[in-house]
């Protein structure tokens, strides 16, 4: 099992040079979805009535499943971390498993949900979109891409989840001393976060 | 690990259930708000329980109040980078005036 690798002399080195790198990733993310979160916020600046009258034809009650199984994979995941540490090698493969399982749910309602969009034309530039008014075509384009955008995150979480549970159950690495649990919970948490701020921005309008 | 002092599996299952159950009434609390009738007050209120629900995720699951100086400078370079995009932004955006063509061709 290899936990220490070069350039680092210590475990303890690698751990927070790990945790820093995955900062500096998630701290990019941010601004990734910032410029998105920048472009939604002037657009709806300027399109106050057609932003309301769109949010409301999203799907408020799959909207709403989707947090809470996110937020509940936040806490499942968060026990495998601290699992991890204590070396409780069952409770991280029950973390990790529902934090996967939870995740592919969410990606389950979502397709569901953009399946139901899909008949009902909400789409930008379709000649049969519900919403007349101004800007609401352009609300659903910052759906359309936000709502993308995060679930690419999320496949790649689920993927990275599953392929790590996998690798405690086969004992592949030391997960009790690198910092890796640490940094996957890191990237998993930031998706719920990104979420937790998606939510209110394109399902609460105009209720 | 039998001992009290020590970390159980227990323990981080209930600290987590606790921490999801604050979560939970934050996202319905929120969901309600959404169909409170106080007009301009609603964007206000959603943003400020979702900081919250952030803040909460950030700070137990995420462990940022345990982080080192090297996380919370990427944190704030981040925070500071979105800061000044939204703030500059809106300085342009939200005081432009619609001049009257006619106007503002006189004024030559």
């Amino acid at each position: 099992m290899s936990s220490l690798n070069e350039p680092f002399d210590t475990i303890t080195r690698q751990r927070s040079a790990a945790e820093f790198g995955i900062w500096i990733f998630l701290a990019s993310e941010v601004l990734f979805f910032g410029g998105l979160f920048t472009g939604y916020s002037v657009y709806r600046f300027s399109y106050p009535t057609g932003f309301a009258a769109a949010g409301a034809e999203t799907d408020l009650l799959i909207g709403t499943a989707n947090t809470a199984l996110l937020l509940t994979s936040s806490a499942t995941m968060a026990v495998a971390v601290w699992s991890g540490r204590a070396g409780f090698r069952r409770q991280v493969l029950w973390g990790l498993s529902l934090t996967a399982l939870l995740g592919a749910g969410f990606m389950v309602l979502k397709a569901i949900e953009y399946y139901n969009d899909f008949t009902e034309s909400l789409i930008p530039g379709s000649p049969d979109f519900p919403v007349p008014d101004a800007g609401a075509q352009v609300f659903f384009s910052f759906y359309w891409v936000m709502t993308a955008l995060h679930a690419v995150h999320l496949t790649i979480g689920v993927g990275a989840v599953m392929t790590t549970a996998i690798r405690v159950w086969l004992d592949r690495f030391d997960w009790r001393s690198t910092g890796l649990l640490h940094v996957l919970g890191l990237y998993w948490h930031l998706i719920d976060v990104i979420w937790i701020v998606l939510f209110p921005l394109l399902y609460l309008l105009g209720r | 690990m039998e001992k009290n002092s020590h970390p159980t599996p227990t323990r981080f299952w209930l600290r987590a259930a606790a921490v999801w159950v604050v979560l939970s009434l934050a996202l319905a609390a929120t969901v309600a708000g959404a169909f409170l009738d106080i007009g301009a007050f609603k964007l206000p209120l959603a943003l400020a329980i979702a900081a919250f629900k952030a803040g909460v995720v950030a700070i137990i699951f995420m462990e940022l109040a345990k982080a080192g100086a090297g996380p919370r400078l990427a944190i704030l370079a981040g925070g500071l980078w979105f800061a000044l995009m939204i703030g500059l932004t809106f300085a342009d955006v939200a005081t432009r005036q619609h001049l009257d063509p006619a106007v503002s061709s006189t004024q030559d």
